[in-house]
């Protein structure tokens, strides 16, 4: 209890790190991924996929 | 508070000068340092005075304290009745001041040390501290470390004095820390010891207690002996809440990954070569062949159960080979797509009699927020066009991924602020224990 109480000496810490965990929690259950995204594909007006085919493919050069 | 100082309300004459020496305690003082002609003497209660010592190295600044002017520390009011400057017998560059405070309502005696611009108020005590062989006092709250040993010589004393501060010059000292406390050991021979209690000083809390601006006070440099490190009075609870909740965040990652990571989609595909088409120039000269794309391969249908990250995980059976593979996820019922592109290849031969090899055969893509719903998967395999061969991959896909990265951003975001506040610390650390003989920092060599 007396540690608990000690806390308030970094309250603003424990609060940031509180709400970092939170949205931590709240990034893995929603499958979202914080650094950056795999996806190639460029959402088009209506917040779906353009045409069909393959989008942002990279050309291949090779040696 | 700024009090000026007031007139004492008696006065000594110098055996040497003649200078009137003012004094405060009429009862315990007993030597006088004349701060005209720069003698030490005794005045006894019976007989004539005695000249003990005429000062040479006399301090070019007045003291930051004037004589007989009060202050208030720790609640009391002290007033300055002398002023030390002493130096170290073996290294006569390590100088301080101390300053002879006497709590006008008790008259009890303390001294104010000050060195490089770090303060110590220094308090006698009765207790006695045992010292183990590794030079440690242990006390029940903590442990003091043998920071310094030396023994004194006084260069230059001024104002009143109830014991011979010549003296001190036969005393070995050792000082011993737990910041931003010290404890302080006079010993005369191996029986006689007398002890102080040390406290570092802010410098603003000095400047405040005697009513002086702090740029009259001396300048800080380095690190103080019982100086306390940046967040010494909350590191402890910050410490062990960040680690705590670095834990929390490892914790929950595991748990995610256990809950999730939930197979939807696992299948092999074979892509077959196409005819190549050789492409010639306007001369008919053959061109270099672009890399082909073979047939479209289009996934069965499957579910992705609920709202979350998926994972493809891809491996292609590539041997001394290449392939990229571009696919697209297509929702069947909202035609939202996800597209991404896996690039494998490896390369493995002997060489010198050495085998070696290069290369991955397989590659995972993580796609973020992808919806519940029917899935299928649209591959547009390309691969060296010249190759020949059907090339065999396999395609898996998981649903609720945990993404790795999440859990390392949040470590660095809860552990940024307690990592560079130890980093400060541990520096701090090795900076006080520069001016000590007794380093823990010091390699076993030097």
């Amino acid at each position: 209890m007396d540690w608990l109480r000690s806390l308030w000496k970094i309250r603003f810490y424990a609060l940031f790190a509180v709400l970092t965990y939170g949205g931590f929690v709240w990034a893995g259950l929603s499958g979202l991924r914080l650094l950056g995204d795999d996806n190639e594909q460029e959402p088009n007006l209506n917040g779906t996929g353009g045409s069909h085919g393959p989008s942002g493919r990279a050309t291949y050069f090779h040696k | 508070m700024n009090v000026p100082p007031s007139v004492a309300p008696a006065a000594v004459k110098c055996p040497d000068c003649g200078h009137e020496v003012p004094y405060y305690d009429a009862v315990h003082s007993a030597f006088f340092g004349c701060r005209k002609c720069n003698t030490f003497f005794e005045y006894p209660e019976t007989g004539a005075p005695k000249k003990l010592r005429k000062f040479k190295d006399v301090p070019r600044q007045k003291p930051t304290l004037a004589l007989g002017s009060t202050g208030q520390l720790e609640g009391n009011t002290y007033r300055v009745t002398g002023y030390m400057w002493r130096c170290e017998v073996k290294n006569a560059s390590y100088r301080w001041e101390e300053f002879q405070l006497r709590e006008e309502a008790t008259g009890a005696y303390r001294q104010l040390a000050v060195f490089q611009g770090h303060w110590l108020l220094i308090t006698p005590t009765e207790e006695q501290y045992r010292v183990s062989l590794g030079g440690v006092v242990e006390v029940p709250e903590t442990d003091f470390r043998l920071y310094n040993r030396y023994s004194p010589h006084i260069l230059y004393a001024t104002g009143e004095f109830d014991w011979n501060v010549l003296a001190d010059e036969s005393l070995t000292i050792s000082e011993y820390i737990s910041p931003p406390l010290m404890l302080v050991r006079e010993r005369q021979n191996k029986k006689h010891n007398h002890w102080f209690k040390a406290r570092h000083l802010e410098a603003q809390e000095v400047a405040a207690a005697f009513g002086l601006p702090l740029e009259q006070l001396p300048y800080r440099t380095g690190v103080g002996a019982a100086q306390p490190a940046p967040g010494q009075s909350y590191w402890p609870q910050l410490s062990t809440f960040a680690l705590l909740m670095a834990l929390l965040v490892v914790v929950t990652h595991l748990y995610l990954m256990l809950w999730g990571n939930e197979p939807v989609f696992n299948r092999e595909f074979v892509s077959e070569p196409t005819a190549v088409q050789p492409v010639t120039d306007s001369l008919g000269n053959p061109l270099l062949a672009t890399p082909a794309e073979r047939t479209v391969l289009v996934s069965p249908s499957f579910t992705v159960p609920g709202t979350g990250a998926l994972t493809v995980k891809l491996w292609a059976d590539v041997n001394n080979n290449w392939v990229e593979l571009p696919f697209s996820l297509v929702n069947e019922q909202t035609g939202q797509q996800f597209a991404a592109t896996g690039s494998m290849e490896y390369y493995a031969g002997v060489e010198q009699g050495e085998s070696w090899s290069e290369g991955t055969r397989d590659t995972e893509k993580l796609l973020s927020s992808v919806p519940a719903g029917q899935y299928h998967l649209n591959f547009y395999p390309i691969t060296e066009p010249t190759s020949p061969a059907p090339i065999q991959f396999r395609a898996t896909v998981e649903a609720r991924a945990t993404a790795g990265s999440n859990a390392a951003l949040a470590l660095v975001v809860v552990l940024l602020y307690p990592g560079i506040l130890y980093a400060r610390r541990a520096f701090h650390e090795s900076s006080r224990w520069e001016n000590s003989d007794f380093s823990p920092y010091a390699s076993s060599d030097s």
